[in-house]
């Protein structure tokens, strides 16, 4: 979904997610498994997130007899309790349910890269998405620092013999590229400063577009969600089907770009 | 109008009694190129600051700045901000945020662009910068050089009128160098920015430039066209100018003073040289061996060391050149036993480096690092020479001792982080050699450094070949690897070209060599040999 902006597919991740983790109805469950591995299949990797929705499913299914007795048909006794059809049942239910989750969770992951997350992250609070921003770039450099500051200090024979010294040794690494870390950071500042940081009326710059359609997208898969969950809520299955076409959403938009796309 | 505009300016940072700036007077002309010569501690620095409203020391200020037209005090911050750009000395410390296409943005952001301007205003700097490759990159993995390249380009986003540049290219290797300063020429010349950079190393920025200040000890010695100023500099001075001015000079001043290596090349277009006589390399039992070392970091990625053999004499120097990300640092890590080869053997002193068990230290191998301040964890200088002195048993006298022989008795007392780069050199370099090593592994010793220290480090490493350490240098300053090896390898892609003696290695490179080789084509690679090799054939005498 690289056409669209990053916000249809966060909204449709999250109107499927929900759904799927609050209702319990076999049809919602398989729906969603379906479209769920069909966008797997599409993005790539169908036949490990196929194993995996075997697994949870049967994980659940086979240790939910386990605590929970209840239920009429009885299959067996174990250690003279009783292993029901109904409880094997609920467990692949909450099984699919999990596993549904699980299957958006990964199609999304690879929908939504890195630059789209912390995008959609900072949108709405520029301040913090500039601080992520700048901690994650002083964290990618302090790692090699501290290596940098302990082979120095480990040359120059710093590094005494027995734990206490070891201790000592670690203590002094730390206090030296915590040192320079905050020596760096001054610099920084000064950086962010001359170049009018702080002035009122900040603006910031979005690598990603809205456009019209994104617009009528979204505001049509809200739609949607909302008849889905009000015929999950009221029980009223016709409505349902809207949970169905929700599902196949990310299919059709992932499946055209594929098209477009093959060689 | 001017742009700026100095006024009898003397400064003292809060608590000292010395003025750093004494009685300072020059204006700048829209479009001009100055460049600001000066040693480390001559003011360069706190000038460009009080320049800059916003990186100004606390401290006492006498006289005036104005910028535009107005008096500095009258500038508001918008204007202050974004009238005038700065350039710092270290690449990664500029750098803020995590992706390139955010950090061109930053300036743009601050002035509040609406998002058509900004999106536009990105796109036409990415493009002219050429950075559209790498738009959406992290910012960690670029190099020093495309790190100086993004803050410049992140600084244009505001269309400042004046551009102050402190030392930006002192960290870059001498190809990453020209290409910052082409592309500053280009703004200077295409987009009329007016510049005024620092320098402690103008050899490649003189030609670009229209006036230069030379600043000692906070006052201002010269002001003046470049080329007047380097012909009537004293002969005690010399060190400072670029080499060919001052081969200009040892050759008697004929005709006018060259500042390019193109007019360096005509000056000495007739002159004879005699071959160089060829220098006697230090012989013995090698310190240190290394066979066929191969290295990368993972399986795929490319390798930083492939089959790479080299041998190190007692009392020699052996210097390793090339670029970034040639694999330097990373072969010192290995010598040094803090990354295992993936194959290959080193043998330090006859045994296998595993064999000394992380202990190598002991055994006489030290390690200056690319950061020296990594060495230090106590408060003062002094106070760190001792704790290793107390440590190791040694007499107390010795970390004062050793001070005086790099001449940096006088900075004891300081903290590690207040020094300037070279002095921080130095005091490191005292601080290892306390060890009193067999094997000295350096890594860029020079870097930003400026000339006075580079030479007190180059005297240093002198008397300890002398008295028989071998020094295992990897450097992109080839001038420094011209004057102090005795040996010298290309570095490239991992491959180690094998070293030769210094003077038949920097001649028999076309372009990865020093500006002397490049003068005179090939027939000498530094300033002595020169002098020792000129027959004294007439100097062509340049009419410019």
């Amino acid at each position: 979904m690289r056409e669209w902006h990053p916000s249809v597919s966060a909204v449709l991740l999250l109107a499927l997610l929900l759904l799927s983790a609050f209702s319990a109805d076999p049809y919602v469950i398989l729906c969603s498994l379906a479209g769920g591995i069909s966008f797997c299949a599409i993005t790539g990797g169908a036949r490990r997130q196929l194993k995996t929705v075997l697994f949870v499913v049967a994980v659940f299914a086979l240790t939910n007899p386990l605590f929970s007795h209840r239920g009429e048909l009885v299959l067996f006794y174990l250690n003279h309790n009783a292993v029901t059809l109904d409880a094997l049942y609920e467990g692949a239910r909450i099984g699919g349910m999990l596993a549904a989750s699980l299957c958006w969770f990964s199609a999304f992951g690879r929908v939504l890269d890195e630059e789209r997350v912390v995008y959609l992250l900072g949108r709405p609070f520029p301040k913090t998405a500039l601080l992520i921003s700048s901690a994650l770039r002083m964290v990618s450099l302090a790692g090699p620092r501290h290596t940098a500051v302990k082979e120095a200090r480990l040359a120059a024979g710093l590094k005494g013999e027995g734990a206490l010294a070891d201790l000592r040794f670690a203590a002094g690494n730390l206090s030296v590229s915590l040192g320079m870390t905050l020596e760096n950071a001054v610099e920084s500042g000064n950086s962010m400063k001359a170049r009018g940081f702080g002035l009122p009326g900040r603006t910031a710059y979005g690598l990603f577009r809205f456009a019209p359609a994104d617009g009528v997208l979204i505001a049509a898969v809200i739609l949607l969600a909302a008849l889905a969950a009000a015929g999950i809520l009221l029980d009223f299955a016709p409505l349902w089907a809207c949970f169905g076409i929700l599902c196949g959403i990310p299919c059709l938009l992932e499946g055209r770009e594929k098209l477009r796309w093959r060689s | 109008m001017e742009i700026l505009n100095v006024r009898g300016l003397s400064f003292a940072y809060r608590g000292a009694q010395a003025s750093v700036l004494k009685n300072i007077s020059f204006s700048l002309a829209p479009g001009s190129f100055t460049v600001l010569m000066g040693d480390s501690g001559s003011g360069k620095s706190t000038l460009l600051r009080l320049i800059k409203k916003e990186l100004s020391p606390e401290g006492t200020k006498k006289g005036s700045i104005s910028l535009l037209g107005k008096p500095m005090e009258e500038l508001t911050a918008r204007e202050s901000a974004f009238a005038v750009g700065f350039v710092a000395q270290k690449p990664h410390e500029q750098i803020v945020t995590d992706r390139v296409w955010h950090e061109l943005a930053f300036t743009g952001e601050s002035a509040g662009m609406e998002d058509i301007l900004l999106r536009r205003r990105v796109g036409e700097i990415a493009s002219y910068f050429g950075m559209g490759e790498w738009f959406r990159k992290p910012t960690e993995i670029l190099s020093g050089g495309q790190m100086q390249l993004l803050t410049l380009a992140s600084v244009m986003g505001a269309e400042p009128a004046l551009l102050l540049l402190d030392e930006p290219t002192s960290r870059l290797d001498p190809v990453a160098e020209g290409e910052f300063l082409s592309l500053l020429e280009r703004l200077n010349r295409e987009m009329g920015v007016t510049v005024l950079l620092a320098t402690h190393d103008p050899s490649r920025v003189l030609g670009m430039a229209d006036r230069l200040l030379y600043l000692e000890e906070g006052t201002l010695l010269y002001d003046g066209d470049p080329r007047e100023v380097c012909a009537a500099f004293p002969a005690e001075k010399l060190a400072v100018l670029p080499a060919v001015s001052r081969v200009w000079h040892k050759l008697g001043k004929k005709g006018e003073c060259p500042l390019t290596l193109r007019e360096g090349r005509a000056m000495l277009a007739n002159a004879a040289f005699r071959k160089p006589s060829e220098s006697v390399l230090p012989q013995g039992e090698p310190l240190l061996r290394v066979e066929s070392l191969c290295f990368r970091f993972a399986k795929e990625s490319a390798p930083l060391c492939d089959r790479l053999s080299l041998t190190l004499h007692p009392g020699e120097h052996l210097a390793l050149v090339g670029g970034n990300g040639s694999g330097k640092t990373t072969l010192l890590r290995l010598l040094g036993g803090f990354l295992k080869p993936v194959a290959g053997k080193i043998f330090f002193a006859g045994k296998p480096l595993q064999k000394y068990g992380g202990e190598l230290w002991r055994h006489g191998m030290a390690y200056l690092p690319q950061e020296p301040a990594a060495l230090f964890g106590e408060e003062t200088v002094g106070e760190e020479l001792l704790l290793y002195c107390k440590k190791q048993g040694i007499d107390q006298s010795a970390a004062t001792e050793m001070a005086t022989a790099l001449g940096v008795e006088h900075l004891l007392d300081r903290h590690p982080l207040d020094l300037s780069g070279g002095e921080l050199q130095l005091c490191a370099l005292a601080r290892i050699l306390l060890q009193e090593p067999k094997v000295l592994l350096l890594d860029e010793p020079t870097k930003g450094v400026d000339a006075r220290a580079a030479h007190r480090i180059e005297e240093a490493l002198h008397l300890l070949t002398e008295k028989g350490t071998a020094i295992l240098t990897v450097t992109h300053d080839l001038e420094f690897a011209s004057r102090t090896a005795h040996r010298c390898g290309l570095l490239f892609d991992g491959v180690l070209s094998e070293p030769q003696p210094t003077e038949r290695f920097f001649c028999s490179n076309r372009f990865y060599t020093t500006d002397l080789a490049r003068m005179t084509s090939g027939a000498c690679a530094s300033e002595n040999t020169l002098y020792q090799c000129f027959i004294g054939k007439e100097t062509h005498h340049v009419t410019l």
